[in-house]
């Protein structure tokens, strides 16, 4: 019968997985590319993934920074609901961070969450790298640490991590460090949350009985935030499309290889029926079912490798939206105020003979209004300058995922092609070897006596 | 061409010599839509051309052509023609089925390959019918109304099939055409059936079944499959041009050449999907078509068989009849003769039509048919015995009517035993040619599945290559991405 076979690993030696670059805020030249090599196991998920033959990090700038995620656990003491926990090593020359040396410790996925909200408290006009989303891991068959579901959130928080590692801000984040360093977590997070500046009372607050327009648009754009926004958008669009439409490819390529099988069958089935080619067809029906089972890895590698880093590219650019976002929002903030601040002033220029009580509350507001002017000014101006920088580093980051991705992508491809003809032609020798008796066509021939084929299976 | 000699001589007409030639080959070179009056309905044409003569042919033509070899030769196997257009072609499709180029396409190739299929048999070959079907300017309504297709009778079974006895087949078929040879029916079970050809039969009813509802199905599924796959490939391969035109640089250029093998992608399955109908998926239609005509001819050697037993008993049940009207016959003269000794000898006159018309009517009261069962089981018998009793009932001048009926049994038996001989010596050669026929066409056949099967791999090897091509020049361009 048909084998549901495990399959082969696949070749996955050009692979990259962490990677890190050079910080471009802070150094003016750039350095080469690290490639860290990892190999990521498709069947079997019990084995940890090998590390890597890492080329030697010969990039002795400050911030270059490697983290693995790897090894998941389970924890759990008797009480009934277990989690799990990651290995994460780290292997960084930034500065703050205790030694340059490899270093783990052990996180769970509620660690991670931690690490991203308190990126987000820190550092608002950063585009903090999306954790990987809860429902699409989903809880798959019902069971909650079934080895693929472990596999993909690994890879999800992989994802994450590596993108923080890459980011020149986050990666030095004080909360960064705590996540990767530290021994005694669970109180080191404490004492820098109370650290933490809560949310400032914000200005409108006190402005009392001002109406704020919620549905304002920013009065003077910013062309490179639009081109910035209207390139984001576009790229949604494609990631989309290419989702939807593969999802469609997927399926029939999995029918396809339904079929192939069935085919293989039928030929077997003729086989025992034709006694003098039985061996050829078997062997043909073996290879049309090995050609299926080529196909499935690449769909496998296509889906895993290829796909995966198209919905992190997605998050990712839903990420860069908000920030996007919340910069206009801060030019909203000061724009509303500048006017706000005009409206005041010529108010008072209005009253400024009628009644010199009201003038000194009014010169008040407007005192007050001009400082907000200009601290909302200086936000905006500041969020806009980081807003470049963080477009920058999205576009490399997604650079280098997209690389990584159509690498693997086309070397899924490859390799199955390569495999494929290899395979085909290894069924023609045995093909071409079944005789046939025109060898005698010249000679005469007497009724009868022909060549009887073995047994009574065939006429 | 092979030249393999055959038993029948040749024709030696110009078609015949044009097929002798090496490497001669029976082209459809094309197909045209034409009609016969101005107004009248339209038909396509199919252009046969060898060498350097040409005719024009219409599908049912083919189609009558087939029906002929297969009436002259039962014991042989004719290969099949493309099937008649199905109610499902009809619905299927939004075109009238007659206009649509696929279709036509597919009956070009598929009629061209059953033409040089017969030319290539050793014996259908030389068929003098098929030479002239290749012939121009021959009206093939001409050929249907003269000879041999005109005298052919209406049921093979009356008429010789094995060469062998092929010198005095005319005469031969006018005996087995006279009503006294009986006809077996489709369930007749042979009495001592030939175990080599019961064997066949089975096996092929098996083979039969199973290449059209299995292999056939199961292959084309494949087919259709790779039809959509190659429609989806073209429109992923539009998503990735669009995608690579918000990009820059080495990026778009990346992505726009992954659109590019995902467009040959598309091409090469297209061609793929092309290269297997025409030599994989067709060829095993025929095969499939191939098993049943094999069933059939099969078939035809087992109603012959059984005509050779139905023969036998008839023979036997005739001479049984013959045994008692002759004994009667002795009993009805030792009786006139005691009777005329005692007329003349004594007054004891006894009226002899009295005496005859008793003594026959107890003679034949104890000669009721024996065997009630068996002489039952044929129409042709029982009528014989019902007429026997019928006659004594009705008849003046029994005596008489029993010399005419011995006369007329006799008759029979000559003729049952003339033919009896002959379809023995048919069976034994038909069944000898059938054996033969058999293993050409296993051969023919392993040879088709080796080629269809080496096509099939070669095909794949071919989409692989291309494929391969262009994916290592999209996976070249995304290695320029610098980060």
């Amino acid at each position: 019968m048909l084998n549901e076979n495990v399959f082969d690993e696949p070749d996955w030696s050009s692979n990259t997985n962490g990677f890190s670059y050079d910080n471009r805020s802070s150094v003016p030249s750039f350095d080469p590319f690290q490639n860290h090599e990892q190999s990521y196991t498709t069947s079997t998920f019990e084995d940890p993934p090998t590390p890597s033959t890492s080329e030697p990090n010969h990039n002795s700038n400050a911030n270059s920074m490697v983290i693995r995620v790897e090894d998941p656990q389970k924890q759990s003491a008797t009480v009934v609901q277990g989690f799990i926990s990651y290995l994460v090593t780290t292997e960084t020359n930034v500065e703050t961070f205790s030694s340059s040396r490899p270093r783990s410790v052990r996180r769970r996925y509620q660690d991670f969450i931690w690490l991203h909200v308190a990126l987000e408290l820190e550092y608002p006009i950063c585009v903090v790298p999306p954790l990987p989303e809860k429902h699409r891991l989903g809880y798959l068959n019902g069971e909650r640490f079934s080895p693929e579901f472990l596999e993909r959130r690994r890879w999800g928080l992989q994802w994450f991590l590596n993108r923080v590692a890459n980011h020149p801000v986050l990666q030095k984040a004080q909360s960064t460090r705590i996540f990767l360093e530290s021994d005694d977590f669970k109180n080191d997070k404490r004492a820098i949350q109370s650290t933490k500046a809560v949310e400032k009372p914000s200005f409108f607050d006190t402005l009392g009985d001002v109406l704020m327009n919620a549905f304002a648009t920013v009065k003077k754009p910013d062309q490179r935030f639009l081109d910035m926004q209207d390139y984001v958008d576009k790229l949604e669009d494609n990631i989309l499309t290419i989702e939807k439409l593969y999802s469609r490819i997927s399926q029939r390529q999995t029918g396809l290889i339904r079929d192939y099988t069935s085919f293989a069958w039928s030929i077997r089935e003729i086989s025992a029926m034709e006694s003098s080619i039985t061996m050829p067809l078997r062997q043909f029906a073996e290879t049309t079912e090995t050609y299926g089972k080529y196909m499935k890895e690449m769909n496998s590698t296509e889906e895993l490798l290829f796909m995966n880093d198209l919905h992190e590219l997605l998050a990712y650019c839903h990420a860069v939206k908000d920030i996007l976002q919340k910069r206009d929002e801060s030019q909203i903030d000061f724009e509303e105020l500048s006017t706000y601040l005009q409206r005041a002033i010529e108010e008072r220029d209005k009253i400024a003979n009628s009644s010199p009580s009201k003038l000194a509350e009014i010169e008040q507001k407007i005192q007050e209004l001009q400082e907000e002017v200009t601290r909302t000014s200086d936000i905006t101006t500041g969020f806009s300058e980081q807003m470049s920088e963080e477009f920058e580093t999205f576009q490399e980051t997604k650079t280098a995922e997209l690389k990584q991705g159509l690498t693997a992508y086309a070397d899924s491809h490859i390799s199955f092609y390569t495999k494929s003809i290899k395979l085909w032609e290894s069924i023609l020798p045995a093909l071409e070897s079944i005789k046939l008796d025109d060898d005698d066509e010249n000679e005469d021939r007497h009724d009868g006596e022909y060549q009887q084929y073995d047994d009574g299976d065939t006429y | 061409m092979n030249n393999r000699s055959s038993t029948r001589a040749s024709c030696g007409c110009t078609i015949d010599r044009l097929l002798r030639q090496e490497e001669a080959y029976i082209f459809i070179t094309g197909a045209q839509k034409q009609s016969d009056t101005p107004a009248g309905k339209t038909y396509i044409a199919y252009n046969i051309r060898i060498c350097d003569t040409e005719t024009k042919r219409r599908y049912s033509e083919f189609e009558s052509l087939r029906r002929a070899l297969s009436r002259l030769h039962p014991t042989l196997i004719v290969p099949p023609i493309p099937e008649k257009h199905s109610i499902v072609d009809y619905a299927a499709l939004q075109t009238r089925v007659k206009d649509d180029l696929p279709m036509i396409e597919k009956r070009k190739r598929m009629l061209q390959t059953f033409l040089n299929r017969v030319a290539n048999h050793p014996e259908l070959g030389r068929d003098h019918v098929f030479h002239r079907f290749l012939e121009s300017g021959v009206a093939w309504s001409d050929v249907l109304h003269s000879p041999p297709l005109s005298q052919l009778p209406k049921n093979p079974l009356q008429m010789v099939v094995s060469k062998e006895v092929n010198a005095q087949a005319h005469k031969y078929n006018m005996i087995l055409s006279s009503n006294l040879i009986p006809i077996p029916s489709a369930t007749y079970v042979l009495k001592s059936p030939d175990p080599r050809f019961e064997e066949s039969e089975k096996f092929t009813f098996r083979i039969a079944n199973y290449m059209s509802n299995n292999l056939d199905k199961s292959q084309r599924k494949v087919i259709r499959r790779l039809g959509e796959l190659a429609n989806d490939y073209a429109e992923l391969g539009a998503v990735y041009n669009g995608f690579s035109l918000n990009e820059s640089g080495p990026v778009a250029n990346a992505i726009e050449k992954i659109g590019q093998a995902v467009d040959a992608s598309y091409t090469e399955s297209a061609q793929m999907v092309t290269s297997l109908e025409g030599e994989f998926a067709e060829p095993i239609q025929e095969h499939s078509q191939f098993a049943h005509i094999v069933k059939q001819v099969l078939r035809f050697r087992h109603l012959k068989h059984a005509q050779m037993e139905m023969i036998e008993g008839s023979l036997e049940s005739k001479k049984e009849n013959l045994d008692s009207l002759q004994r009667m016959e002795s009993e009805a003269r030792r009786l006139e003769e005691a009777i005329s000794r005692e007329r003349t000898i004594g007054s004891n006159a006894v009226d002899i039509d009295e005496l005859n018309n008793n003594h026959s009517s107890q003679v034949d009261a104890s000669y009721p048919p024996r065997r009630a069962t068996k002489t039952w089981a044929s129409p042709v018998k029982m009528i014989n015995a019902m007429g026997h009793s019928l006659q004594n009932i009705i008849d003046v001048d029994p005596e008489a009517t029993r010399r005419n009926q011995i006369g007329k049994t006799k008759d029979a038996m000559d003729v049952l035993q003339e033919a009896l001989e002959i379809t023995r010596k048919d069976l034994s050669g038909a069944s000898a040619e059938l054996q033969t026929e058999l293993d050409r066409f296993q051969k023919e056949k392993i040879k088709d599945l080796r080629d269809m099967l080496i096509a099939y791999a070669k095909i794949h090897i071919r989409y692989c290559q291309r494929n391969l091509e262009s994916w290592q020049e999209a996976r070249t361009e995304v290695d320029k991405i610098s980060i």
